[in-house]
């Protein structure tokens, strides 16, 4: 039958009333009298269906009714989040690699002029970092709300659009901040006075070619492009944690959250026994993409597995009853 | 709060037109369109109508073992022919007229 193979992919790709009322008659009249052209038509038919049924996914998972269900939780969630970890940044951050490998812990105030950059720098991470997390509430409302799953995947491509653009965009804030980090440990390595300003040292050629992130920017930008991808794809590993979790009720959802994490989270501490199979002690790395990725995987994978299971399990009931 | 005022357009008041005299398949309307009307922007614009209540379809009454899809009739309904109406005594009303022309 002609068209037959387009009803399938329209079928597949789009909501059953788009289908219905878009598709459907394109395709009806093409069995009816049609030829290449009403073909090509057709095609075109389907891609506007398809960006129709996207602005709606969009609508759903941004417009009034998400903005007063879905994101107050998820505001609150990320606003929860940006506070506990910025706190535990503060503390770590302020911990300082000296350049003979001790670790000395710098008041706020020797800082002096870099106070301002770093913690514009922290602020910048922690809230890009605190907007990945939340997205597993997000998620996790929408599906809750009888959400279609690709409405929520829409939502969730749109939110790491977003996050991955902040995060590209403030990628000369992070830089300043680490090169301000840098001149810091520096001043201490090259025996100035606590009283120089940092912005000299950051100016001055001996103290930045004493730290890694002049001596090797290359490896930097290798970095923050890895940061930034690491931020975009927390908001869909997260956004696919909150959605196989909605799967469950009451308890069962938050045990089934402590046993994807922690299993994880073990499955993340074998990954240096695998990582020598790859590259051997002393081998170039390829790059910190594909050294941290692996781990980075693991929490989706065994998502994916939980989700996986619960699905099958389901069909086994329903198909016993 | 005001209520929204509906909106019209050229490719929507043609439509409606086009199926004044009767009840057309999207691929009729086309062909009655002069080229006015593209296949690939047809459909959605129909479906946009439905939703505004501009127009109402229904499938076509087929014979018992038919294949294939169910094509789909279009009919106008009162108020997108009232919308149609108001939407071309406004645009007469505040055309130009030779007199006004500077």
């Amino acid at each position: 039958m002609r068209g037959a193979w387009l009803t399938a992919i329209a079928r597949r790709v789009l909501r059953d009333q788009t289908f219905h009322l878009i598709a459907a008659p394109a395709i009806a009249d093409l069995q009816f009298e049609g030829g290449a052209r009403h073909y090509a038509a057709i095609w075109w038919v389907i891609v506007r269906a398809l960006l129709h049924d996207m602005r709606s996914d969009v609508a759903t998972s941004f417009g009034a009714t998400a903005r007063a269900s879905v994101w107050p939780q998820t505001l609150t969630l990320f606003a929860l989040l940006f506070t506990v970890m910025t706190f535990i940044a503060l503390g770590n951050r302020i911990r300082l690699r000296a350049p003979d490998g001790t670790i000395s812990r710098l008041p706020w105030p020797p800082l002096g002029d870099g106070l301002e950059p770093l913690l514009a720098g922290l602020l910048v991470s922690m809230a890009l970092a605190a907007a990945g997390y939340a997205t597993l509430t997000f998620s996790f409302a929408l599906r809750r709300r009888h959400a279609p799953a690709r409405t929520v995947l829409v939502g969730t491509l749109c939110l790491a659009a977003f996050v991955y653009g902040a995060a590209r965009a403030t990628r000369p804030l992070i830089y300043t901040a680490e090169l301000y980090r840098s001149a810091a440990i520096a001043r201490s390595g090259i025996g100035a006075p606590a009283s120089r300003p940092l912005s000299e040292i950051v100016g001055d050629d001996t103290a930045r070619r004493r730290t890694g992130l002049v001596e090797r920017p290359d490896m930097w930008q290798q970095f923050a492009r890895w940061r930034e991808q690491r931020a975009a794809l927390t908001v869909l590993v997260s956004s696919l944690l909150g959605a196989t979790l909605a799967r469950w009720q009451g308890l069962g959802v938050l045990l089934r959250a402590v046993a994807i994490l922690a299993t994880a989270n073990a499955l993340r501490g074998a990954i240096p026994w695998l990582t020598v199979l790859f590259w051997p002690a002393n081998s170039p790395r390829p790059s910190p993409t594909l050294e941290q990725l692996p781990a980075f995987l693991m929490l989706p994978l065994v998502t994916v597995a939980f989700l996986a299971f619960d699905l099958f399990a389901t069909r086994r009931r329903r198909a016993a009853a | 709060m005001p209520e929204k005022l509906p909106s019209i357009s050229a490719t929507e008041s043609l439509i409606l037109d086009l199926l004044e005299p009767r009840e057309r398949f999207g691929l009729e309307l086309i062909a009655q369109s002069n080229g006015q009307l593209k296949r690939g922007s047809v459909y959605v614009t129909l479906a946009r109508m439905e939703a505004k209540g501009f127009v109402e379809s229904r499938q076509e009454d087929r014979a018992a073992g038919a294949i294939g899809l169910p094509r789909r009739l279009y009919t106008p309904t009162p108020y997108g022919l009232k919308v149609r109406d108001a939407y071309r005594l406004l645009r007469d009303a505040l055309a130009l007229k030779p007199a006004e022309a500077r």
